[in-house]
């Protein structure tokens, strides 16, 4: 493992942020942290860089602890939110500002500035100063500056943040594809789950400062370990009830079948997850009757909103593929939908 | 609420009087200038003589230079002093950073009369400056060297003049962005290295900003250089006062005056241009 | 943020520096006070002169108390007046479309940054041009176009940052324009045009070098107090200078907390 945080706890004034937070990053994967604002991913970030001092347990790079290493010593670079490009300095100036500092040779700098430059599409603009690029092309700028520093570990603060949406798309794949290009680890901080699945290697959802669940993106999607993680990602169907015996959740809606229960003894009160995709309308061994409030067509997919008729406070999300020529309930309706129970998992309530 | 037309006229109206109590006495004092004294009389001739004679003698021409020199002392031991005040006033947070800002401040509302008075009896021979001295055995008896000279004008000055300087220092490092500091210490610069390539360029709108008003507060200075600057204290500010007092050559004065409006003006042309160059 | 030692040095260094210049930034105050109680001599505190009367005998010092009379008539007119041409004039370039403007807004700044001594000694020309007697009138308008120009900066900032949709938005739901100054614009301006009075009031109280050109006949505090330099402030002057301070300190506070923004939580 090359990078790892063991029991790090941080506390701002009488908070404390990140009670005891423990990782471990593997050599030249793209981590993603993941959680909503206040979640901690921030912090975590900035005690990797070296911005804010852990208030107990170690970090360690490749054995060594690097706990009390300030930012200026650590073999880590970071792309922050606002992009921090120096205002006074050219898009070369601010890519070379890092082997300038570090007082490396001056030759061999310029060809790395010019090389790198090169990778995120810049050569053209060196001369120019951060006021008369775009966002994207700013955004570049950081990762060119952080780059030219070869470092090992690349920490990136919501670098998409500011971005408008087709720009932060096209932004995510060039992230991603300069990243294995490079081989350097990416730990990346956002609070947009899509951004996340999209480009992550392996997710750490966070939320009130505990790592919730660790894992890959397929992981965390379709096998969520805690409440927290059912409810992040996606409008995931969630219907309180309490574990029987034989994978069964009883619910006001009835009895329903789920995958496995692992861990869970019976008698637990849980939730039962069910993702939209994975609901559908007709019968099986899973069986709820519902009746149609509204349907919303949305291109590819359409989505039928329902509310339980055994429990109207319960309402039902599902998405059925679009289908010109196919029948589609209507408004005020009656209808049955089924899962496939091995679609359908449970976490504690 | 008066027709549009009628705004328009109090608007105006409005807008002529600074126009009239601000340009008609800087047009009638430039006028001024070109006219000549003869026996308690101005009599508007529309001569150079006044800047001639300012200009071919020495005695008031070095007296100029002098002050220039003297204006140049006091930004550059004011910015060595103040910069590293408003440097320091800007680490600290919260609390203690607005507390410090207002200290620094506030000086600039107390009365100018009593600080010169309080400088003058603190570098006197009885003064604090001596007594601290001469008890830490680096005097062996009080000196006057601290008082009525140019030495004590550019001391007193620089003291009366500093919040000018630190509050625009100051102002213009709030304005960096503390990512920019985190940036530059993540790429491996050092406290000095960060200073010296980002604070420091960042910086000099305010340093030039503070610059400039403590020179033209100091170049128009006329009653420092008279209470603390003894005989060799003369200042161009004085010789121009005293042509409207003992010596009444109102012309003579106001030709000197221009010279330094003049050169007051260029120097607020090239701060604001050479602010304004800088890409921030 | 991890420091390192030489960050630590530098921050002890200028400490040392802003604590040094404090000291004798505020010796002045100190000085004046410790005067206005007790004599020394020859650099010994004389603890059995301890009084507190030229507190109260400096009152009928008739020349000091007519000097701070005038001074404080100047101030609160210099100070009324420029308040209320700052606003027309703030309203008149950013909401008007002021012809020459940016001439203007110069001519509103220029005393201000010009050297005390042009001013000043314009103003005097030009009255006597005008064959106008100095006197309070003539240091209320020297001091006027000078406090002028802190109190526009201050309105016109305050101006710049009120959103034009608010003013639209007052104007959708059926206001007249006097309404909307009544309602809209002045409430937001208020704390702006206070904090830019208080200033004026502070920096007209103690302006000496333009009142020395156009005073006449006439004292002002700082110009009395510049007169009796010469032979040296009785402790009855201290105790006046003590207050004076004192009050203008207080009445500079009071602007830069009507200034200070609404904190706004720092990270480490």
């Amino acid at each position: 493992m090359s990078l790892e945080l063991r029991k790090v706890r941080k506390v701002y004034g009488s908070i404390e942020v990140l009670p005891s937070f423990s990782l471990e990053i593997a050599d030249g994967e793209f981590l993603t942290l993941l959680g909503p604002s206040g979640s901690g991913k921030t912090t975590v970030l900035r005690l990797i860089g070296g911005f804010a001092a852990a208030d107990g347990g170690t970090i360690l790079f490749e054995g060594a602890d690097i706990t009390r290493l300030p930012a200026n010593k650590r073999p880590f670079n970071t792309v922050f939110q606002d992009y921090a490009l120096f205002p006074h300095m050219t898009v070369a100036q601010n890519a070379g500002y890092g082997p300038l500092v570090q007082r490396r040779d001056p030759v061999k700098s310029k060809k790395l500035v010019d090389e790198t430059l090169e990778i995120v599409g810049l050569t053209e603009f060196r001369d120019r100063y951060p006021a008369q690029l775009s966002g994207g092309q700013r955004q570049r700028v950081a990762l060119a500056r952080a780059m030219v520093c070869e470092p090992r570990v690349i920490l990136l603060d919501e670098p998409l943040a500011a971005l408008d949406a087709g720009l932060r798309r096209q932004m995510q794949l060039f992230l991603k594809q300069t990243q294995r290009r490079i081989r350097t680890t990416f730990v990346f901080v956002t609070h947009d789950q899509d951004e996340a699945i999209t480009m992550s290697d392996r997710i750490v959802v966070m939320d009130q400062g505990r790592l919730e669940q660790l894992g890959t993106p397929k992981e965390l999607y379709y096998q969520p370990r805690t409440r927290f993680v059912a409810g992040f990602f996606g409008d995931n169907n969630l219907i309180g009830g309490t574990l029987s015996v034989a994978a069964r959740v009883e619910t006001p809606l009835g009895s329903l079948p789920v995958a496995a229960a692992d861990g869970l003894s019976p008698g637990t009160s849980v939730l039962l997850a069910v993702r939209p995709e994975a609901l559908r309308l007709g019968n099986g061994e899973a069986a709820i009757a519902a009746d149609v409030e509204e349907i919303v067509f949305g291109g590819a997919s359409t989505r039928l909103l329902l509310r339980a008729s055994a429990a109207p406070h319960l309402r039902l999300d599902v998405r059925l593929a679009s289908d010109f020529r196919a029948q589609m309930p209507e408004v005020g309706q009656r209808v049955t939908v089924t899962y496939d129970p091995a679609d359908a998992v449970v976490v504690p309530a | 609420m008066p027709t549009r037309g009628l705004r328009g006229l109090i608007f105006a109206a409005v807008a002529a009087l600074p126009a009239v109590v601000i340009l008609v006495p800087l047009g009638s004092f430039l006028v001024m200038s070109v006219a000549r004294a003869e026996k308690h009389r101005i009599i508007y001739d529309w001569t150079l003589q006044n800047y001639v004679n300012f200009l071919g003698n020495w005695t008031y021409l070095s007296t100029f230079l002098g002050t220039l020199w003297l204006c140049l002392e006091v930004v550059l031991l004011s910015l060595i002093v103040g910069y590293p005040i408003a440097w320091y006033i800007w680490r600290q947070k919260s609390w203690k950073r607005y507390a410090l800002l207002q200290l620094a401040a506030l000086p600039l509302f107390m009365s100018y009369i009593v600080k010169l008075y309080t400088l003058r009896s603190m570098l006197g021979l009885n003064g604090l400056v001596n007594q601290a001295l001469v008890s830490l055995g680096i005097l062996e008896q009080p000196s006057q060297v601290f008082l009525y000279n140019q030495r004590a004008v550019l001391i007193t000055m620089t003291v009366i003049y500093l919040p000018y300087v630190v509050l625009p220092i100051f102002l213009s490092l709030e304005r960096i962005p503390r990512s920019l500091l985190q940036a530059s210490t993540d790429l491996g610069a050092g406290g000095w290295d960060t200073f010296r390539r980002v604070v420091l360029p960042l910086s000099m709108p305010g340093t030039i900003a503070g610059a400039l008003f403590a020179f033209v507060l100091a170049l128009g200075d006329f009653i420092t250089p008279q209470m603390v600057g003894g005989t060799t204290g003369f200042t161009i500010g004085r010789v121009i006062f005293s042509q409207f007092g003992l010596a009444f050559d109102w012309p003579f004065g106001a030709s000197m005056a221009a010279i330094l409006l003049l050169v007051a003006l260029l120097l607020i042309v090239a701060a604001g241009y050479a602010a304004s160059r800088r890409r921030v | 943020m991890l420091r390192t030692r030489g960050d630590r040095i530098a921050e002890y260094a200028t400490c040392a520096v802003t604590v040094l210049v404090l000291l004798v930034l505020y010796a002045p105050i100190l000085v004046s006070a410790v005067f206005s109680v007790v004599e020394i001599r020859r650099g010994e505190i004389l603890w059995e002169t301890f009084t507190f009367r030229h507190y109260v005998t400096l009152w009928s010092n008739a020349s000091v108390i007519d000097a701070l009379a005038n001074t404080a008539i100047v101030a609160i007119c210099s100070a009324g007046i420029a308040s209320i041409l700052a606003v027309l004039l703030a309203l008149y370039t950013e909401w008007h479309g002021a012809i020459a403007r940016t001439a203007l807004t110069l001519l509103i700044y220029l005393p201000f940054l010009l050297p005390p001594i042009v001013t000043g000694l314009a103003l005097l020309v030009a009255s006597a041009n005008a064959d106008m007697d100095r006197s309070v009138l003539t240091i209320i308008i020297g001091h006027t176009i000078f406090v002028l120009a802190v109190a526009y900066r201050l309105v016109l900032t305050r101006l710049q940052a009120l959103p034009p949709t608010l003013i639209e938005a007052s104007f959708d739901l059926g206001a007249s324009r006097w309404q909307t100054l009544r309602y809209v614009l002045l409430p937001h301006l208020a704390s702006s045009i206070l904090t830019g009075a208080l200033l004026a009031l502070t920096l007209s109280f103690d302006e000496t070098l333009i009142s020395s050109f156009v005073a006449g006949n006439e004292m002002t505090l700082p110009l009395r107090l510049w007169a009796m330099m010469r032979v040296g402030f009785t402790p009855e002057i201290n105790a006046l200078v003590t207050l004076v301070l004192l009050v203008s300190m207080a009445l500079a506070l009071a602007a830069a907390s009507l200034l200070r923004p609404k904190g706004e939580p720092e990270e480490d």
